[in-house]
């Protein structure tokens, strides 16, 4: 569990918006700061990442602009013609070592937007506009994990009953399932968890719930009648990953009903140069982030001989337990 | 190591005599005291005296010491809080300098034995609630209202150490001399004040950064390297990898030898191929 926030910063516009008012009731203890704009705490020059994420502060804001976001490349966009992000949160609670929000953002505080309302019109708008709408909720940062002080998750599912021709994807590392539990299931939601072998959790992904915890979760959603994907992305060459891989394979044929699992999302580790150079310049103690990597059209990659070998031993193990239609490759 | 800046003799004094620090020679302007790795400037009153004496001692450093350097500014400051009591000590986490609109957000990260914290403001000069008084800014009720702390160089010294320092390793702390009445502070008051807040702090102001951790491969691995390959003419690309790799070795065999080539292979290196496939053929017994 993270520590509670010592700090919150707030911008002055929305010092009185109600839910700036119930997320401070969340942290009587903080200390409130008020600001005029969350850029002008969260883009400081020179902020060390690393040691933020130690004392991680909250800023509250408003978005302005920008309530959609075409999806990256480095996502799967599960052949979706409108494949889009939003940005409800900046920063996650947790700290995995291969995130790549370590280099993309210039500090570990965490942003939360309050004006959901603005979120939702712009949402409702493209709809009318293009008819279809994928949109990942919970991209750079995880969303379910915050529910209890920042209940958006929730409001998206009320929003989302109303708009058949909305998809949301909540990808989680969390195990916050329980606050999303008395929601009738929409098929137009994937619940999607990131999972990893246990021993990735407890070496590389700091903060975040272990193996049994999440399958709990799942399970549940699955039992619920939620449409589940998995991820097992990114896939890491740690010593002896073969073993981990091929075991939570195995657990996950012999911990989850396959009838319940939309598809598996499986790929290897990838990320922008600039992001990796970031993160290696702060974070000088983590293996996985000096691997020797391919470098091509500014992306760094594991090699495509290693990728392949990662594909192919994953894609292995899972159809052992799983449909082939099931396993889809996010990144080759 | 850790640097103090003051703006005023009165303000440093119980800090010298506690560090027993001396006066440093140098060309520069500001007075500079020192006692080991420890050093205390003195500015003189305003911002820009302040952001002078910053950028002149950072200037005395190289870039790796002012990334090991805890950073700070205490002072006195006038309190438009009749609550604060005189010689209330406050971290500020929050300085807007008045004449420009700047905000500035010294962060809080380490813990500290003094609790409280606050807001500052920064004024071209002395501010008073008082009417007109000569030398000083009178400040009407709807300003006084929300004002808690004032003083002359907060952000002076927070936008000058930001250029120099990394930010975490910035503070400042302000204690209560006044409640804005339109005097000059006696030095004795200031001193006596200042040499109270001295008890508790001085430790936490001596005390190393947490964060700052003599890093083995820099230390111990990479200088190997480096002698190892003082006569291979490599590229600094070539070099940027080596270390990368070596990094990576490190972290993956805490305990074992670096692996090095044969030394007596270097001979037969010819070519600049020759190089590259002596030098991608060690890369890949690092990444083991």
């Amino acid at each position: 569990m993270f520590k509670a926030f010592s700090h919150i910063y707030i911008e002055e516009s929305i010092l009185d918006h109600f839910r700036t008012k119930e997320i401070l009731n969340r942290f009587p203890n903080a200390i409130p700061i008020s600001i005029r704009h969350y850029k002008d705490s969260f883009n400081r020059n020179s902020q060390n990442f690393r040691i933020q994420k130690e004392s991680p502060k909250l800023i509250l804001a408003e978005k302005k602009d920008q309530f959609l976001y075409k999806g990256s490349d480095f996502s799967p966009n599960f052949s979706h013609p409108h494949f889009y992000y939003n940005t409800l949160a900046l920063n996650c609670i947790y700290d995995c070592e291969y995130c790549y929000l370590q280099g993309m953002f210039p500090s570990a505080n965490l942003v939360l937007f309050v004006n959901w309302e603005d979120f939702f019109s712009a949402t409702k708008e493209f709809l009318d506009k293009n008819k279809s709408l994928y949109l990942a909720l919970s991209y750079d940062t995880d969303l379910l994990a915050l529910e209890s002080f920042f209940p958006a998750t929730k409001a998206w599912l009320e929003f989302a009953t109303n708009e058949p021709n909305l998809s949301l994807e909540i990808r989680t590392k969390s195990t916050n399932y329980g606050q999303i539990a008395k929601y009738s299931p929409n098929p137009n939601v994937i619940l999607a968890w990131t999972i990893s072998p246990q021993s990735i959790i407890e070496s590389i992904e700091h903060g975040t719930p272990s193996l049994q915890a999440r399958l709990k979760a799942i399970g549940q959603a699955i039992k619920d009648g939620w449409k589940v994907r998995i991820c097992i992305d990114p896939i890491l060459r740690v010593p002896e990953w073969q073993t981990h891989y091929q075991s939570l394979a195995d657990t996950l044929g012999k911990e989850l009903n396959m009838e319940g699992i939309l598809d598996i999302s499986i790929g290897g580790f990838r990320m922008n140069i600039d992001f990796l150079k970031r993160m290696t310049d702060v974070r000088k103690d983590s293996s996985i982030l000096f691997h020797d990597f391919e470098k091509k059209d500014k992306i760094v990659s594991y090699s495509k001989l290693e990728t392949e070998e990662i594909l192919n031993l994953m894609s292995g193990a899972l159809k052992k337990h799983f449909s082939p239609s099931q396993i889809k490759v996010s990144y080759s | 190591m850790s640097a103090l800046f003051f703006a005023v003799l009165s303000e440093a004094k119980p800090w010298l005599t506690k560090l027993e620090a001396k006066p440093i020679s140098h060309s520069g302007k500001f007075r500079i005291f020192q006692k080991d790795n420890h050093y205390i400037i003195i500015s003189g009153t305003g911002k820009l005296s302040m952001a002078l004496a910053v950028s002149e001692f950072a200037h005395t450093l190289s870039k790796p010491e002012r990334n090991q350097m805890k950073v700070w500014n205490l002072g006195i400051a006038g309190s438009g809080r009749s609550e604060h009591k005189l010689g209330d000590f406050f971290w500020i986490n929050k300085i807007s300098d008045v004449s420009s609109s700047k905000d500035f957000y010294p962060d809080r990260i380490l813990n500290s034995n003094f609790k409280k914290e606050t807001n500052l403001k920064t004024f071209d000069r002395p501010v008073t609630k008082e009417k007109q008084r000569d030398r000083f800014i009178s400040l009407n009720s709807e300003e006084l209202e929300n004002l808690n702390l004032v003083d002359m160089e907060g952000s002076g010294f927070f936008e000058a150490a930001s250029l120099y320092f990394p930010l975490e390793n910035i503070a400042v702390g302000k204690l209560v001399s006044d409640h804005l009445e339109g005097k000059f502070c006696q030095a004795e008051d200031v001193e006596t004040m200042m040499a109270k807040t001295m008890e508790g702090l001085f430790e936490e102001w001596t005390r190393p950064l947490p964060w700052v951790n003599a890093d083995s491969i820099e230390t111990v691995d990479w200088p190997l390297v480096e002698s190892f390959i003082q006569n291979l003419r490599l590229t600094e690309t070539m070099r940027h990898d080596l270390k990368k790799s070596v990094r990576f070795f490190r972290l993956r065999h805490p305990n074992s030898q670096l692996p090095f080539p044969e030394e007596s292979d270097k001979i037969n290196l010819k070519s600049k191929t020759d190089l590259k496939n002596y030098f991608d053929q060690w890369r890949e017994t690092l990444h083991v």
